[in-house]
C-alpha cells in the first residue's frame, strides 16, 4: 500500500502532518509517542526575531472548539536554526518550517537562511500577519502585496513553498488561484476562523482569536473541497480533524495531505491512529494508492 | 526514566464528595513505579467527546501504592462532569507532567500556605517534607471543607496536628475565623519560616508574596493558568517571570506549575 504523497520537489511518506501551532517544535510529543510515524512536523510559526507573544487571555475553549490567542511567540530564527533543528534533524520524518514576517523584507531573509538548510523539507508561509508597512492589514488582505510576497520568495528557494490561507482573511479560490501562478507548491486551507468570547458578567471581551477544532470541521472541509476543484497543485486539509473518517473526507475532497491540529492536545497520538485508519481504509477499498481516493467526491 | 510522561487510562476505584465543595478522585496506574514529584500535574479528559474539549488539569493530591488521587471542587463545566463519574468509570490521564517544587527541599523550616482546593497540591509535597519543621496554613471558605482536610491530615499522620493551622471564613468551630493571611501575619510576629510554600487563588498568592517578601522570607508557589495541551506545544499558559534581569515568557505547563515568588511578575 503506498500512503507516499509529493509536493513540489518532496516526497512525504505518508499524507498525515501535524498542524503548525499544535505540535510545538516536535521535541514535547516526542515524549509520548513515536512521531516519526508522521508523514512530517510542522513547526511552530517562526519569526526573524524572538517574539514574547501576547500579553492576555491566551485560550478560551468554546464549544467542541478553542480561540487562541497566542501571538506568534517563538523563539526566532537564530535560535530555532542552533537549537530547535539539533532534535528536528535527527528525525526520520518530513520537516516543514511555518514562517512569519511583519514586512516582505523579514520573509526574505527567513527563506534565505531556511534555503540553506538542507535537512528542510518545505517551508509554509503563514500569510495571515499584519503587515507594518502597510497600516497592519494581513499580507492575504492585498493581493497585490501577497503577489509581490510569492514572488519574492520564489525566487529565493527550490523547496517546497506552502502558503496557509485564513478563510477569515480574503476569497480563498481567488488566492489559490494566485499562489499557483506564482509557483507554490502547495496551499494549507484552513488557518483558524476568526472568532471571539464575551464574558457577560464583565460585559467585556474576554478573548478575540483564531477558532478551531472539531467545530469548524464541515466549514473546513468545504473550502477544500471548493479550492481543490480549481487549481492543480496540491491542497493540505486542515480544520477540525478528529478522527481517519474525517481525515479521509477531506482526502475524498480534494486534499493531497491533511493536517491535524487542535485534537493534537486532546489525544496526542491521533496521527498514528489517523494512518492506521486510512490504511484500513484502502485495504477494505482494495486500494493500493492514497491517490486513488484523493478527489474522489 | 527521567522526564518520561504516559498516557493510560484506567477504572475509577472511586470518586466521593467528601465535604459540600471537595471530592476526591482515586484511581489505579499501571505505572506504579513511576516516580512523581510533588507539585507535577495530571491532565485528565473529562469524556470521551468534544464539549468540552480540552483536557483538564489537576494536581497530584496523592500516589501511593500504584494508586493515584486527585482532589477538586467543581469550578466549571469540567469538574461538573467529572464529579458525576463513578467508580468503575474508564479515564484517561497523561501524566506526570510539568516540574515539582524545588526550593523547599533544601530548607528547615518550611511553611505551607494554601486557600481554598488549593489544598491539593500541598498534600503530596508533606509527605516528603515529614522530617523537617513543617507549619501548614490552610484557609477554607466553609467549614465542613476544613473538617473534611484535617480529617484526611489526621488520618495519613503527615504532619502533627499541632502544626495544622486552619481558618473558615463563615462559620466558626475550632478554626479560626478570618482569613488565612491574617492568621498566618499573627504567626508572624513569634516566628518567620526559611520558606514559605503557597498553593490557591492568584490574588492570595500575590498578598502572600507581599508579606514574605517584606520579611526577606523565600518563597515558592503553585500556578495556575488555562491550558490547551499541558504539554508546553500550544504556548497557551504564559506567565511573565524575570531571569537576568529580564523580563520573559514561560510556560505554567512546562516551565512550572512551581515558580519561586521573586522571578514571577505580579500583576
Amino acid at each position: 500500500m503506498d500512503l507516499k504523497v509529493k509536493i513540489g520537489n518532496k516526497i512525504f511518506k505518508n499524507p498525515v502532518f501535524v498542524a503548525s501551532g499544535t505540535f510545538g517544535y516536535g521535541e514535547e510529543f516526542s515524549k509520548l509517542f513515536n512521531i516519526e510515524k508522521l508523514g512530517a512536523i510542522i513547526t511552530k510559526g517562526i519569526t526573524l526575531n524572538p517574539r514574547d507573544g501576547f500579553d492576555g487571555i491566551r485560550l478560551a475553549e468554546t464549544p467542541a472548539g478553542i480561540i487562541n490567542r497566542i501571538g506568534l511567540q517563538n523563539v526566532g530564527l537564530k535560535a530555532f536554526i542552533k537549537e530547535k533543528m539539533k532534535f528536528l534533524s535527527l528525525l526520520d520524518t518530513g520537516i516543514i518550517v511555518n514562517i512569519a514576517g511583519e514586512t516582505i523584507e523579514e520573509y526574505k531573509i527567513i527563506v534565505e537562511e531556511l534555503d540553506k538548510i538542507k535537512r528542510i523539507d518545505a517551508i509554509e508561509i503563514n500569510v495571515s500577519c499584519p503587515n507594518v508597512e502597510k497600516g497592519g492589514i494581513e499580507f492575504s488582505e492585498d493581493e497585490k502585496i501577497l503577489k509581490n510576497l510569492l514572488k519574492t520568495l520564489r525566487q529565493l528557494t527550490r523547496k517546497a513553498l506552502i502558503i496557509k490561507l485564513s478563510p477569515s482573511a480574503g476569497n480563498l479560490i481567488i488566492l489559490s488561484i494566485l499562489a499557483e501562478k506564482m509557483g507554490i507548491d502547495g496551499i494549507t486551507i484552513n488557518n483558524t476562523f476568526k472568532g471571539v468570547v464575551i464574558d457577560t458578567e464583565s460585559q467585556q471581551l474576554k478573548i478575540r482569536g483564531g477558532l478551531s477544532g472539531p467545530a469548524i470541521f464541515p466549514i473546513a472541509l468545504n473550502n477544500v473541497m471548493e479550492v481543490s476543484k480549481k487549481i492543480d497543485i496540491p491542497v493540505m486539509g486542515c480544520g477540525g480533524i478528529y478522527n481517519s473518517d474525517v481525515a479521509l473526507q477531506f482526502f475524498l475532497a480534494g486534499a493531497t495531505a491533511i493536517q491535524i491540529g487542535t485534537f493534537n492536545f486532546v489525544q496526542p497520538d491521533i496521527g498514528p491512529q489517523i494512518i492506521d485508519g486510512i490504511e484500513n481504509y484502502l485495504k477494505k477499498h482494495n486500494l493500493k494508492s492514497i491517490y486513488q481516493i484523493i478527489g474522489r467526491c | 526514566m527521567k522526564n518520561k510522561i504516559f498516557q493510560e487510562k484506567n477504572k475509577i476505584i472511586e470518586n466521593i464528595k467528601i465535604s459540600e465543595s471537595f471530592y476526591l478522585m482515586r484511581f489505579k496506574t499501571s505505572h506504579h513505579k513511576i516516580q512523581i514529584n510533588p507539585g507535577q500535574f495530571i491532565n485528565i479528559r473529562i469524556l470521551n467527546t468534544f464539549d468540552p474539549l480540552l483536557r483538564r488539569p489537576f494536581s497530584i493530591f496523592d500516589f501511593k501504592d500504584g494508586i493515584l488521587s486527585i482532589l477538586y471542587k467543581i469550578q466549571g463545566r469540567g469538574t461538573k462532569i467529572l464529579s458525576q463519574l463513578k467508580s468503575g468509570d474508564t479515564i484517561d490521564y497523561i501524566f506526570p507532567l510539568g516540574n515539582g517544587f524545588k526550593d523547599v527541599f533544601i530548607k528547615d523550616n518550611i511553611w505551607l500556605v494554601t486557600g481554598g482546593v488549593g489544598i491539593a497540591g500541598i498534600f503530596y509535597l508533606l509527605k516528603f517534607i515529614e522530617d523537617k519543621n513543617i507549619k501548614l496554613f490552610a484557609g477554607f471558605n466553609l467549614l465542613d471543607n476544613a473538617i473534611a482536610i484535617k480529617e484526611l491530615l489526621k488520618k495519613e499522620k503527615i504532619i502533627a496536628e499541632e502544626d495544622i493551622k486552619i481558618s473558615v471564613i463563615k462559620k466558626q468551630n475550632e478554626f479560626f475565623v478570618g482569613d488565612i493571611l491574617k492568621l498566618l501575619q499573627e504567626n508572624l510576629k513569634k516566628e518567620k519560616p526559611e520558606i514559605i510554600v503557597g498553593c490557591g487563588p492568584i490574588e492570595m498568592l500575590k498578598s502572600l508574596y507581599d508579606i514574605a517578601s517584606h520579611l526577606k522570607i523565600s518563597t515558592e508557589f503553585l500556578m495556575e493558568k488555562q491550558m490547551g495541551c499541558g504539554i508546553g506545544a500550544c504556548f497557551g499558559c504564559a506567565l511573565k517571570v524575570r531571569e537576568n534581569e529580564q523580563i520573559k515568557i514561560k510556560l505554567v505547563c512546562k516551565d512550572g506549575p512551581v515558580f519561586k515568588g521573586n522571578e514571577i511578575v505580579w500583576i
